[in-house]
């Protein structure tokens, strides 16, 4: 099956197609999920109320972009609208003073594979976590960013600098761990 | 960005996470739009259908209660003279005519070439893909065909493997493994559970027998008729052949004149559409034409005349020979003339109701947003009414309603060619454009009537059409 006889399938109700979208998709929005989610449990939610989503507005979607990327859309909109926003809430100043500082990572990263690096990104505080990964992982801007969490772009800025240096503490400590 | 931050990218975009899509569906399944909906919404478009050919019903009984008009010329003075081109002549008149599979790893090599995929990555090797899709091909082949004849004995993996090569079951095993263990990053192979070594035959089974299904009820999907109902309207422009017998019927001439020759006149239809896989429709439906024409009765009459000036006009006619206005410019006065003149001896707007059932076969030539339609077929006219007055061969006139059995035939076939764009507004709707030639081979008057009418027509035409 194509992705278009998929969507096409979807699009018209019918349940065989449906299920085709849900095993040959969930793995990899379950990713997203996962990444935006405190837990696995939540992720899972995540996940089931995304995919709901995804069917009560399949109809609607136009074939202009990547089908992969409007699914990873629906999934981060249900992620963060169960999202505190509380967690921004920290003190922006200093914030010139944090983006002027050098900015090195070491090189214990590309030794780490792929799961590690999101046990580690998800050790990041949940402010720090959403930024990093809608600009980092999904390329948004941070004016995009501000309106699909609603924060002020600043915010974002700021979270987003605290982030790297947080993971940069965190892999100097492996680094040493593993040295 | 930099390097690190790219690096996380590079990972974690393609990343797959283990799920279970059975729990998933399952919880998901009694909450998302089903099929039903759907053809509740194609139930409603039905009604709409319904009611546009009640609507349109309608309209045409609300025009059956017109009454032809007739004008009174009896014992007019002002004659006019009778012309050649009077007799025979061709007229304009407008008308209305008008994969992942479940967690088996054969099945998903076979389906997605994974190992194809690793070779491309630089994974494994060319003689190891070959190797993993030769034992797995072989195998999905032998197992399915097993089971398609009833003869399945629960060994799809192992002895079926058995079955092609020495010890392949192990060597199978030790490559998929392998696979697996070195690529956890590439995301179909992730979905090479370790768990499906574990799985007993009787389970792998199973789970081949429901992906058979499946894949059949896809086929199934894909060749089923489709269907679709919709709407077209348009303008068309018709001529009509018309002709009579002069050396039978000299004592008349008609004239015959369209009412309608400078208006828009719409065609409304209903259509009925049957997709076919290979591009080819059939249409079918409702059409409602309606012709109006001016129809201007003139009798014949000789006399002796002295001079060019008669009121009555004189004509060019074969039996007579004389002409009164003298083409040759050579007038004489003097002379006595035997003319034949004509006199006007009533006029009626008659107009004619067709309900038109085309029967249309049409092949669609591209697949995208925007393709061309050709069509070609008949059409089977059907006049339900015909209003108005109609000159007799005893010199009088009758209504039409009166004289209907020897004058028009009931039903008519017409030849139809059109051709069209059809543009998709959406996965089910489409909007099509075109234009249409009609021919009617045949008059629309008996044998026995002097008069004969064949028409043809173009047109353009607009429609919208609704998937069922």
């Amino acid at each position: 099956l194509t992705e278009s006889e998929i969507i096409l399938g979807c699009q018209e109700g019918k349940a065989i197609y449906q299920k085709e979208l849900v095993v040959r998709y969930s793995p990899m929005l379950m990713t997203v999920c996962r990444r935006y989610a405190r837990d696995q449990e939540s992720a899972k939610d995540v996940l089931q109320e995304a995919m709901i989503k995804i069917f009560r507005y399949i109809h609607k979607y136009k074939p202009i972009g990547s089908f992969q990327a409007w699914m990873r859309r629906i999934c981060i909109n249900t992620a963060l609208q169960t999202f505190d926003k509380s967690c921004f809430k920290r003190e922006i100043s200093g914030l010139d003073e944090l983006i002027a500082q050098p900015f090195s990572m070491p090189d214990v990263y590309s030794y780490l594979g792929t799961e590690e690096l999101m046990v580690i990104i998800d050790k990041l505080p949940e402010g720090f976590k959403q930024v990093f990964n809608l600009v980092v992982i999904e390329g948004f801007s941070h004016r995009e960013v501000s309106e699909v969490v609603g924060i002020t772009e600043s915010t974002s800025r700021s979270q987003l600098v605290r982030a790297r240096n947080y993971l940069k503490k965190m892999l100097v400590k492996r680094d040493r761990i593993r040295v | 960005m930099n390097n690190f931050e790219d690096h996380i990218k590079r990972k974690l975009k393609n990343h797959t996470s283990p799920v279970d899509t059975d729990a998933l569906w399952n919880s998901i399944s009694e909450d998302i739009p089903k099929e039903e909906e759907r053809k509740k919404r194609g139930i409603f478009f039905l009604f709409l259908f319904g009611l546009g050919i009640a609507g349109g019903m309608m309209f045409i009984y609300s025009n059956l209660s017109y009454q032809g008009e007739l004008a009174h010329y009896f014992h007019k003075k002002t004659d006019t003279p009778l012309l050649a081109e009077d007799i025979h002549y061709e007229n304009n008149m407008n008308s209305r005519h008008d994969d992942m599979m479940p967690p088996n790893f054969g099945y998903h090599v076979f389906d997605n070439n994974i190992a194809s995929k690793l070779v491309t990555s630089n994974r494994i090797e060319s003689t190891q893909a070959s190797f993993i899709n030769t034992v797995i091909f072989s195998t999905l082949s032998i197992e399915k065909d097993e089971i398609r004849e009833g003869n399945s004995t629960n060994t799809f993996t192992s002895k079926s493997i058995a079955h092609q090569i020495e010890e392949p079951t192990t060597i199978a095993k030790e490559i998929i493994a392998t696979v697996v263990q070195t690529n956890k990053s590439l995301m179909p192979v992730d979905l090479l559970d370790a768990e499906v070594f574990a799985m007993d035959d009787e389970t792998i089974e199973k789970i081949v027998i429901e992906e058979y299904k499946e894949e059949e009820e896809v086929e199934k999907e894909k060749k089923k008729v489709k269907m679709a109902i919709g709407f077209t309207t348009g303008y068309s422009s018709s001529k009509s052949s018309f002709s009579t017998d002069l050396n039978k019927y000299e004592y008349y001439a008609i004239k015959r004149s369209n009412l309608e020759e400078h208006k828009n006149t719409m065609t409304l239809s209903g259509d009925f559409v049957l997709f076919f896989h290979n591009n080819i429709r059939f249409r079918t439906g409702v059409e409602y034409t309606r012709i109006t024409e001016l129809f201007s009765y003139y009798k014949n009459k000789s006399s002796l005349s002295s001079s060019k000036n008669s009121p009555e006009e004189s004509v060019t006619n074969s039996s007579f020979n004389t002409n009164s206005s003298g083409e040759n410019g050579n007038d004489d006065d003097t002379l006595p003339l035997f003319t034949s003149t004509r006199q006007l001896e009533f006029q009626s707007t008659n107009q004619h109701h067709f309900i038109d059932i085309p029967l249309i076969v049409g092949y669609e030539v591209g697949k995208k947003k925007l393709s061309l339609l050709i069509e070609t077929g008949l059409s089977v006219k059907i006049r339900v009414a015909s209003k108005g007055y109609l000159f007799l061969l005893d010199g009088n006139y009758a209504n039409l309603n009166t004289i209907e059995p020897i004058f028009n035939r009931k039903i008519n076939v017409a030849s139809y060619t059109g051709l069209s764009l059809n543009y998709d507004l959406g996965k089910r709707t489409q909007l099509k454009l075109g234009g249409h030639f009609k021919y009617n081979p045949f008059s629309i008057t008996k044998k026995n009537y002097p008069v004969k009418q064949k028409y043809r027509s173009t047109g353009i035409h607009i429609g919208i059409l609704h998937q069922l």
